[in-house]
């Protein structure tokens, strides 16, 4: 079994975010289960969120998660094929009440704009 | 073209073995293939056409034959992506396997359709085309040269060919 990695941090682990329809698996990270983060690709043909990868070789070893195939760091390319899809994915806002829909790569902007985002009260700093 | 994409400069850096990339062309050589689910862009090379044979990304992220970019590289100066107009830099250009799996993965029908009715995996195909009995091959008596269905081959050896051994009228032995 993959151990999820917990202490890669959020914003560069894989997009969690609802996508519709639902992640095909050949663009999910094997080691984060979430849509791929800046893809990069194995000599073996995995692909991975890059920084997921480049912790799992330095915690767990020179090789590949899914096969153990030999896979030093240098040798991951950025699969910016994949990258360019999934970032052309159809994603949901993920704020109660919003119920807009946008292509992956549009969706910060749009949270920064949501009408429905949370903010915290200036006054109690409680949302 | 197995040895020599190793040590084209810029792909230096992968050892992988293309995946039997050679039994790919063999199978599509004089055959057009049908698949079951309609063909994704990114199994067209853009350059010449055809399925992409033992395909290669370039670092904007579009995927060719190894071949056809290749001649890309080869030409000299600044060559650029025919899609995006990105120049392609050799050190970037890398052997895309998962596209490969994916496409050898794919589903076809039998290149003898409509008769044969089978379906196979692309990686599959050539393993079928062995036993297909809608096959065309070569009589395998000596001095025969027609061609006939796999099978009819039984039939053609025993009764039809002009090479076929025959029984002896006199001891009924061939
Ligand atoms: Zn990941
Ligand atoms: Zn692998
Ligand atoms: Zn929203
Ligand atoms: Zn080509
Ligand atoms: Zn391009
Ligand atoms: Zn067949
Ligand atoms: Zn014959």
């Amino acid at each position: 079994t993959i151990s999820v990695s917990s202490s890669v941090p959020p914003d560069q682990q894989g997009y969690d975010v609802e996508f519709d329809p639902p992640l095909e698996s050949k663009y999910e990270c094997p080691i984060c289960l979430m849509g791929l983060r800046s893809a990069v690709q194995t000599p073996c043909g995995h692909r991975f969120c890059n920084s997921c990868i480049r912790k799992s070789i330095r915690d767990t070893g020179q090789k590949c998660p899914v096969d153990n195939e030999v896979l030093l760091e240098e040798q991951l390319f950025p699969d910016n094929f994949a990258k360019r899809e999934i970032l052309s994915l159809t994603v949901r806002c993920p704020n109660e009440g919003c119920s807009d829909k946008m292509e992956l790569r549009q969706l910060e902007r749009h949270l920064s704009q949501c009408k429905f985002a949370t903010v915290p009260c200036p006054q109690c700093l409680e949302s | 073209m197995a040895t020599e994409e190793n040590k084209l400069p810029g792909f230096s850096r992968q050892n992988s073995e293309p995946m039997r990339s050679w039994e790919l062309e063999s199978v599509l050589t004089n055959r057009t293939l049908r698949f079951v689910l309609r063909l994704e862009q990114q199994f067209v090379c853009p350059s010449c056409g055809g399925i992409v044979l033992n395909p290669h990304q370039t670092g904007c992220g579009h995927i060719f034959c190894a071949q056809c970019v290749k001649a890309y590289i080869e030409n000299g100066g600044s060559s650029k992506c025919p899609l995006d107009n990105v120049p392609i830099k050799p050190e970037e250009v890398f052997q895309d396997n998962c596209c490969k799996r994916e496409l050898l993965n794919l589903e076809v029908y039998c290149t003898n359709a409509p008769d044969c009715k089978q379906r196979a995996t692309l990686c599959n195909l050539q393993d079928h085309l062995k036993v297909c009995q809608y096959e065309r091959i070569r009589c395998s008596n000596s001095g025969c040269n027609d061609t006939v269905l796999r099978k009819n081959l039984m039939d053609h050896q025993r009764n039809v060919c002009s090479f076929r051994l025959e029984s002896c009228q006199h001891c009924k032995q061939s």
